[in-house]
């Protein structure tokens, strides 16, 4: 058996896939991700017990610091980030056909750059206090 | 689609009991998986009770024994029996290994369960097909490639160097390690598997090597190298002792060292 094509999916050879020449980067991606994810997450489950019962006008004050909004913002999309790339993992373990399998990591691409964005948008809007939100958000 | 119910040849029967003689003393049951495809509907659990006078030390001994002179139609791999060919690998009380290395008294009960390597198709009882198995060992073409002319002796190794491939080059493919992996399990058309991977490390470890940047190049892959999770079963069964997810790990960092150096695809 010389080359074989199965469907749109993966190339083989004698019945073992040929290199897809990627995937290191995507692995170092994971760590990376994951090493800057908990300090962050940390932090921001320290700062969520301190700012525990604490008065709208102090939460407002604690995101106005350009630096708590930066780092939450930061945290936001590391965080999503990682989820992105993990799901990513777990799809490819679980889910056998192709094309399923990369339509679904697709779709949970998108999913989590939308959380992600909406998360950074919401922080903004709390570090600026009275940002307008667009029309059909509400007040 | 997702199958509802289990395929053919995934659910074991009740088989035949084959009773020690009365009186027999200090007797082993063991309980054995049978299934020949061609013949069988489905597998079936056959129980064979053995005296362990009868039989030498190891499980391979019973295996042969129940063979020799209970039932010679049960079929199992065998030649060095001393852990060297990795012919009788089996799953022996829910953990893979070698049965000619694996004492019965080392069995925590007296009822061994002996079955086939999981997840592989079975040709015959203990049997199975490891045609994918060699087709990726051979694909990370395990022999020296060098780019030096050949030498009129040896090509020599510091002892350094040599010491490297310590824990590498013991691999007897007996296929204890890939067949315990969940991984493997589920994407071993498209896994490599620590067997392969440990074998591949072997050779980039090499100081005699020179393929390693087209070793890595052609290991890269989001299944072939990375479908590797670190769960570790691998280190816990190989009847060798050796670790392939360290291997693994290794590699993994290789990948991604400043020195490496991407060949043309």
């Amino acid at each position: 058996m010389s080359g074989q094509v199965k469907g749109n999916g993966p190339r083989f050879k004698n019945n073992v896939k040929i290199s897809e020449r990627h995937g290191a980067g995507e692995w170092l991606a994971e760590r990376v991700l994951l090493v800057v994810v908990l300090p962050l997450g940390l932090w921001v489950a320290s700062t969520a017990f301190t700012l525990a019962g604490a008065g709208y006008d102090a939460v407002q004050d604690w995101f106005a610091n350009r630096l708590n909004a930066g780092l939450l913002a930061l945290t936001a999309v590391v965080f999503f980030g990682y989820v992105s790339v993990a799901w990513k993992v777990i799809l490819e373990d679980y889910v056998p056909q192709p094309g399923t399998r990369k339509a679904l990591v697709a779709l949970l691409n998108l999913v989590f750059l939308v959380l992600a964005a909406a998360s950074v948008f919401f922080i903004v809007r709390m570090a600026l206090g009275s940002a307008p939100l667009p029309a059909g958000f509400g007040a | 689609m997702v199958q509802l119910s289990l395929p053919r040849g995934s659910k074991p029967t009740k088989g035949k009991v084959h009773k020690a003689a009365p009186g027999s003393k200090d007797v082993r049951t063991y309980k054995v998986y049978r299934y020949d495809p061609e013949v069988d509907a489905d597998p079936r659990w056959d129980t064979f009770e053995v005296p362990t006078g009868d039989h030498g030390p190891m499980l391979l001994d019973a295996l042969i024994h129940i063979k020799n002179e209970i039932d010679p139609t049960l079929s199992f791999r065998r030649s060095c029996r001393e852990g060297i060919c990795g012919s009788c690998s089996m799953n022996i009380d829910g953990r893979n290994t070698l049965a000619c290395t694996k004492g019965w008294d080392e069995c925590q009960s007296h009822n061994i369960t002996i079955a086939p390597l999981p997840h592989q198709p079975v040709i015959k009882d203990l049997v199975t097909d490891l045609s994918l198995f060699y087709a990726q060992y051979d694909s990370i073409q395990p022999y020296l490639q060098s780019d030096e002319p050949d030498p009129e002796k040896e090509r020599l190794q510091t002892p350094a160097e040599r010491e490297k491939l310590d824990g590498l080059y013991e691999c007897i493919l007996c296929a204890c390690c890939s067949t315990s992996c969940p991984s493997y399990w589920w994407n071993q058309e498209e896994y490599l598997g620590p067997a392969a991977l440990l074998q591949s490390y072997r050779w980039i470890s090499d100081s005699r090597d020179d393929a390693t940047q087209k070793r890595l190049d052609d290991l890269e892959d989001p299944f072939k190298l990375y479908r590797c999770h670190t769960i570790m079963n691998c280190a816990q069964v190989c009847p060798k002792g050796l670790n392939p997810a360290k291997a693994i790990a290794e590699t993994k960092k290789l990948m991604v060292a400043p020195s490496r150096k991407r060949q043309a695809a």
